[in-house]
């Protein structure tokens, strides 16, 4: 560890959206950040004050010689294919891209004496919830390939935990939402399927049309009912499930609120902020896609002594309205 | 004819002896043989010229007078070709009294020697480096060098202001080559091309400054051997000459890291880093002159050069693992 420090961090997946908010959030509270990308889907020009290196986690040996070369504190892993679609089109790339990947991840960890993982998991291990809202012992009936590989790894860990003392906290996210804009941060998926950068865009004429998913749903007004919760909140969150690891050796939490906002309710969110009407299209249900997905957040605030902050909807809204106005065309590229 | 070359076992010298050679002259190569990258390579480059009759090797070290004056008088040279010199930019912020030896005394023994026995023409090696910090694009040979940044660049600058004294005294017709980066097969191992493919295929990080953006030039071993055997011969020279030999189409580094991934069938781990100061964007060379007085032209496209040193060093795993090995060990 170096002076002065509170550590040094690898963070896979760190020019990508959830992760390279959390790199900012480490580095503004005195870490030193090393990101590993292979800018698939991320971008160089999200990643600020931290080293990046360019270089796929699935190709062998890439991890173990930059872990030979310095030792981490930490190593946080938010790369992964995480379109829920295209895993059922093809799924091969999901089981090679987040299992196998994860698998190299902690071999390389082993032979290199790193023992502390935090996982980006996923309400999607949970798949259709018979309950709501959802507690981390629900059970696990994943109903998409990208929730089977993401509940394929987290036993992955469970079984490293047991056998080879490996520490990790998984983190299942509900959805990650918002941006810290002022230090140049958004959220530019490509494509982007997330319906609050695209409700952003359409509202402000950047997008043609939007489409919402499915008006005929068992929830209050039809549409489908979400967890929205900051992406800083969840950088809060890894950091002290990183430090929690050194009290309990495997973490499984919820990230969420705890509180389900329905695709409607995002929509006028949007419409009391800019004062207009947005005319949008409703299309089919998509399949796979649960009513209503809350998470009872309860555990990781007792475990993390750790409360979403920052995940006031109309504050998150303001924050893309931002991104977008600034960035219309999203990361350079 | 017979030439005398030194730092025959070094990159450059080794192909230029090479062909001289292979058009029949006499060569007489001398080298010391340094540590400042595998002996291995170098001895490696000197068994291939020891097939030849015409060749003979010798190891000297240039900063004994005494020696360097018995090798002129013994082989009787009737052109030099001073090749010889500590490389590197950066070794010479940590060992400075090597290039004080090697790239300042030397030199003057060279002169003295070649002054005594009426040398025809006396060709050496400088560099771009003395270009220094100038940021005006391209390097011309007009612009002023008086701020070289390296030690290096400074005894290399040196070289050629004591060669415009040997003209200007004895007469003596000297041609100074500022040589930009060269490559090819059996090239240098300090240089990128080589430390990035062994990176490449060991899937080891390389660290790429300016996020890749920064723009070099690069020229290929035979388009420089050309140039460089006119220096030695063609008519048309003034007594004194400061020429470039590089190339005027600078390449992206990260166009030239993915030409080796290409023909690598592999992808780079690189550690991508800002600018870092003194950085310029873009050098390369007004090759104008060259061309103009050495018909010099570089015709090889990057990725056709790039392929032959690929090929070279893929199929020679023992010579490059010592190259590697010794680094590790000796680290400069």
């Amino acid at each position: 560890m170096m002076q002065n420090l509170p550590g040094h961090l690898l963070v896979i997946g760190g020019a990508g959206y959830v992760g390279s908010h959390f790199v900012h959030f480490a580095i503004e509270r005195g870490f030193q950040v090393d990101v590993l990308d292979n800018l698939s889907k991320g971008h160089m020009d999200a990643v600020k004050n931290s080293l990046l290196i360019h270089g796929d986690v699935t190709e062998p040996e890439v991890l173990e010689n930059i872990l030979n070369q310095r030792h981490y504190d930490g190593i946080l892993h938010f790369a992964a294919s995480c379109l829920v679609g295209e895993s059922v089109q093809d799924p091969a790339l999901y089981y090679k891209n987040n299992v196998v990947a994860a698998y190299g991840i902690l071999e390389a960890m082993r032979r290199t004496s790193h023992n502390k993982l935090v996982f980006s998991s996923t309400c999607a291990v949970y798949g259709a919830p018979d309950t709501v809202p959802i507690t981390e012992n629900h059970p696990k009936n994943p109903i998409s390939p990208y929730g089977r590989t993401k509940l394929a790894i987290e036993w992955m860990l469970e079984d490293y935990q047991n056998a080879y003392g490996m520490r990790s906290a998984m983190l299942r996210y509900f959805n990650a939402a918002g941006c810290e804009p002022g230090h140049g941060l958004g959220e530019d998926h490509r494509p982007e399927n997330h319906l609050i950068p695209n409700v952003a865009r359409f509202a402000l004429g950047l997008d043609p049309k939007l489409t919402i998913y499915g008006d005929d749903y068992p929830t209050p007004d039809g549409t489908c009912v979400r967890d929205y919760i900051h992406v800083s909140d969840l950088a809060e969150a890894h950091l002290t499930a990183l430090k929690e690891l050194e009290q309990t050796p495997l973490i499984k939490l919820n990230l969420g609120v705890g509180k389900g906002i329905s695709n409607l309710e995002i929509v006028k969110t949007f419409e009391m902020i800019l004062g207009k009407t947005l005319d949008l299209d409703f299309g089919p249900r998509r399949p796979g896609d649960p009513p209503e997905l809350v998470a009872d957040a309860s555990a990781a605030m007792r475990m993390l002594t750790w409360k979403a902050t920052r995940s006031d909807i109309r504050k998150i809204a303001k924050e893309v309205i931002a991104w977008f106005d600034a960035n219309p065309t999203g990361y350079n590229r | 004819m017979k030439i005398l070359v030194t730092g025959s076992a070094g990159f450059i010298g080794y192909y230029l002896s090479k062909y001289l050679l292979e058009s029949g002259a006499m060569v007489l190569g001398i080298d010391n043989f340094n540590t400042y990258y595998s002996p291995e390579l170098k001895k490696a480059r000197n068994d291939v010229l020891e097939s030849y009759n015409g060749y003979t090797s010798l190891k000297v070290d240039l900063s004994d007078r005494q020696l360097v004056d018995s090798a002129f008088s013994s082989f009787e040279p009737a052109i030099v070709c001073h090749l010889a010199a500590q490389a590197g930019v950066r070794y010479s912020l940590q060992n400075p009294y090597t290039y004080q030896k090697s790239n300042l005394e030397a030199f003057v023994n060279l002169l003295e020697a070649a002054k005594r026995s009426r040398i025809k023409r006396f060709v050496y090696a400088s560099s771009s480096s003395v270009y220094g910090g100038n940021t005006k694009m391209p390097y011309s040979e007009d612009d002023p060098v008086n701020t070289p940044i390296s030690l290096y660049a400074a005894t290399k600058r040196a070289n050629e202001l004591m060669a415009y004294t040997y003209t200007h005294l004895w007469n003596m017709q000297t041609i100074g080559l500022r040589f930009f980066t060269v490559h090819g097969a059996m090239g240098r191992p300090d240089m990128a091309y080589w430390s990035f493919v062994e990176n490449i295929l060991r899937s080891e990080p390389i660290r790429v400054f300016n996020y890749g953006k920064n723009k070099r030039d690069f020229t290929y071993i035979d388009d420089i051997i050309a140039g460089l055997n006119n220096a030695l011969f063609i008519d048309g020279l003034a007594p004194y000459e400061i020429i470039n030999l590089g190339n005027n189409t600078p390449v992206e580094l990260m166009e030239f890291i993915g030409t080796l991934e290409d023909l690598l069938g592999k992808k780079a781990v690189m550690e991508m880093v800002e600018p870092q100061p003194g950085d310029v964007a873009a050098t390369y060379a007004d090759i104008e002159k060259a061309r103009r007085k050495l018909n010099f032209a570089p015709i090889t496209d990057l990725r056709t050069g790039l392929e032959v040193f690929v090929n070279w060093y893929q199929s020679n795993p023992e010579l490059t693992e010592k190259v590697r090995a010794f680094r590790r060990s000796y680290a400069p």
